[in-house]
């Protein structure tokens, strides 16, 4: 089995696409497929969800298709359930080598969760315990992904509500950063690494969000995710809930500030997946990472890799 | 049996079930609380599944108002949990799950729109092909149709039912806002069934009205029964070289085979 490995990336970079490295991307919603041809808007990169685009034909795959035409696109996947024992499902992991192979995107992805247990596939990014035990075998995934697509993936921090602590007598030794840098070095996969989830997961799990920052390692991060999310305060405190469906909280674009400053120019999404606004004002959203993005280049003020 | 295996089994059985909880113990502290959590995780599934539904069958949704869709969707998704992680593909069933739905007894042609609204659906994704032109079968013998299969479209789907669910569908789409209820009982619907093809022979949906007799046909042909065949099991009194022709014209083929007499 052939793994595509630490040693055949360069040293220092994520396994990214280093001509996106200055360009901010947005979610691609069919909403706006007919508006992004009619005005070909200045975008980076558009990223979608493969499992959206996995049905043969249509005006969704033609959507995608006309995109990729006309711009760099990311493969954001989240149905791989990279989390589950045994190896991942070879019926979807067919679909996307054959999406990717039609659309050929620059970046392609998926989440540090699992959601596929007993045939049973929950529509939701689940939170795994940060074991030995599960490093293996999301090792094995990630690798076995890599190995039939041919290509490094990203990795994405998720969204998390609940901090599984222990696998039964296994008591977790990792947090995620930690987790994250160990599968980076054994499978050669690159971090996506998602602003407003840290921002989300520190509040509800009682992290420090810039410790988190502080343990990413530099040089392992092929793209930022930022998004909007909604705070539900109420008995049990307050929860913030990572559902895309509104601006960048101010707090998440402090913390972008803080990422690029470590981590140098990262190509950058705004995600906007729920009450989809138009294409204006997820392009206006955009303009905000640009602008900082801008800032980070200019200044070059970020601490180099070593 | 790992660990982590035991461990995703507790959690989907919590999961699924609005009365289990998690173990305390299983997580860490300084965090919102555990049931807090799962709460969470728990209303994205359930939300989720129910926002697909209501997203593939649309007409439905507002024949019994929002508030009995959720209760029908929430029923269904916990009896039909998602075996794919294309969400596009989820909710087969559900026309299935409605025509035994005793609530839903009161509204007994709320199935059959369903499946109208699940063969439009599927014929929108389905991939594209090309369809055999209207003169293709005048290069074969008049001995050989007989012993002829045809391919069909991948986007055709078949629809019927007692009621004239088109025509329901239809003047939901003349008459109907988003989100606003509709009451069937405003508009002048026909009394009859109705026996559909639906596909996507090129850019959009189309839909062709069919006979008894030749929606017979069309079942056999489509699984596969040679022309002959077919033709003499649909019986007299209706046109099938007409039925033919206007399925030729309509794209619903491919293709076709001689098969051995």
């Amino acid at each position: 089995m052939t793994t595509v490995g630490r040693n055949e990336s360069s040293p220092g970079r994520a396994p990214g696409d280093d001509q996106l490295s200055k360009s901010v991307g947005i979610s691609l919603k069919p909403v706006h497929f007919d508006a992004i041809l009619e005005t070909r808007p200045d975008v980076g990169f558009f990223e979608a969800h493969p499992e959206n685009y996995m049905q043969g034909g249509g005006p969704m795959v033609q959507g995608l298709r006309d995109a990729g035409d006309r711009y760099p696109l990311s493969l954001h996947a989240v149905g791989l359930s990279l989390g589950s024992p045994g190896p991942v499902d070879s019926v979807h992991l067919g679909r996307l080598k054959r999406l990717v192979e039609d659309v050929q995107p620059r970046l392609v992805s998926d989440h540090l969760s699992w959601s596929r247990t007993g045939g049973v596939c929950l529509p939701d990014l689940l939170p795994l315990p940060y074991t030995q035990e599960v490093l293996g075998v999301v090792s094995d995934n990630v690798s076995r992904v890599q190995d039939v697509l041919g290509r490094a993936i990203l990795i994405e921090n998720p969204s998390l509500y609940l901090c599984p602590k222990v696998s039964k007598d296994e008591v977790v030794a990792m947090n995620e950063t930690d987790f994250l840098a160990a599968l980076t070095w054994k499978t050669g996969c690159g971090i996506l690494l998602d602003i407003n989830n840290v921002y989300v997961s520190a509040n509800n799990t009682g992290l420090d969000a810039m410790a988190y920052l502080a343990g990413i390692e530099k040089g392992s991060v092929g793209e930022i995710h930022l998004a909007g999310h909604k705070t539900e305060s109420g008995p049990a405190g307050t929860i913030l809930i990572d559902d895309h469906g509104g601006p960048v909280a101010d707090d998440v674009w402090d913390l972008y500030r803080l990422a690029l400053k470590r981590l140098g120019p990262v190509p950058t999404l705004v995600e906007w997946d729920t009450d989809v606004p138009s294409l204006g004002t997820l392009l206006a959203e955009a303009d905000k990472a640009k602008a900082l993005l801008q800032q980070v280049l200019l200044s070059g003020s970020h601490e180099h890799a070593a | 049996m790992s660990t982590l295996h035991e461990f995703q089994t507790g959690f989907v059985k919590a999961l699924w079930s609005a009365d289990e909880v998690l173990p305390e113990e299983g997580f860490a502290m300084g965090g919102i609380p555990v049931a807090a959590g799962l709460a969470v995780y728990r209303n994205n599934v359930f939300a989720g599944l129910a926002g697909v539904l209501g997203d593939l069958y649309p007409v439905v949704k507002m024949l019994v108002g929002d508030a009995f869709f959720a209760h029908a969707a929430q029923e269904f998704v916990k009896s039909h949990p998602p075996a794919s992680p294309v969400l596009a593909e989820y909710g087969g069933d559900f026309p299935d799950f409605l025509a035994a739905f005793e609530a839903a007894e009161s509204v007994p042609y709320l199935s059959g729109v369903a499946e109208l609204e699940l063969a439009r659906h599927q014929a929108l994704s389905a991939p594209e092909a090309e369809p055999l032109a209207a003169s293709a079968l005048k290069a074969v013998p008049e001995e050989h149709l007989a012993v002829l299969c045809f391919e069909f479209h991948p986007s055709v789907r078949l629809v019927a039912s007692v009621f004239p669910v088109d025509a329901i569908w239809a003047a939901h789409q003349k008459n109907c806002e988003k989100d606003q209820v509709f009451d069937v009982s405003a508009f002048d619907i026909p009394d009859r069934a109705a026996r559909l093809l639906v596909a996507r022979p090129g850019e959009s949906i189309e839909t062709m009205e069919l006979s008894h007799e030749a929606f017979d046909f069309v079942s056999r042909l489509i699984v596969g029964e040679p022309l002959g065949r077919a033709f003499t099991a649909a019986g007299d009194g209706w046109d099938p070289q007409q039925t033919l022709a206007d399925l030729l014209v309509f794209g619903a083929f491919t293709g076709f085979q001689l098969t051995e007499g």
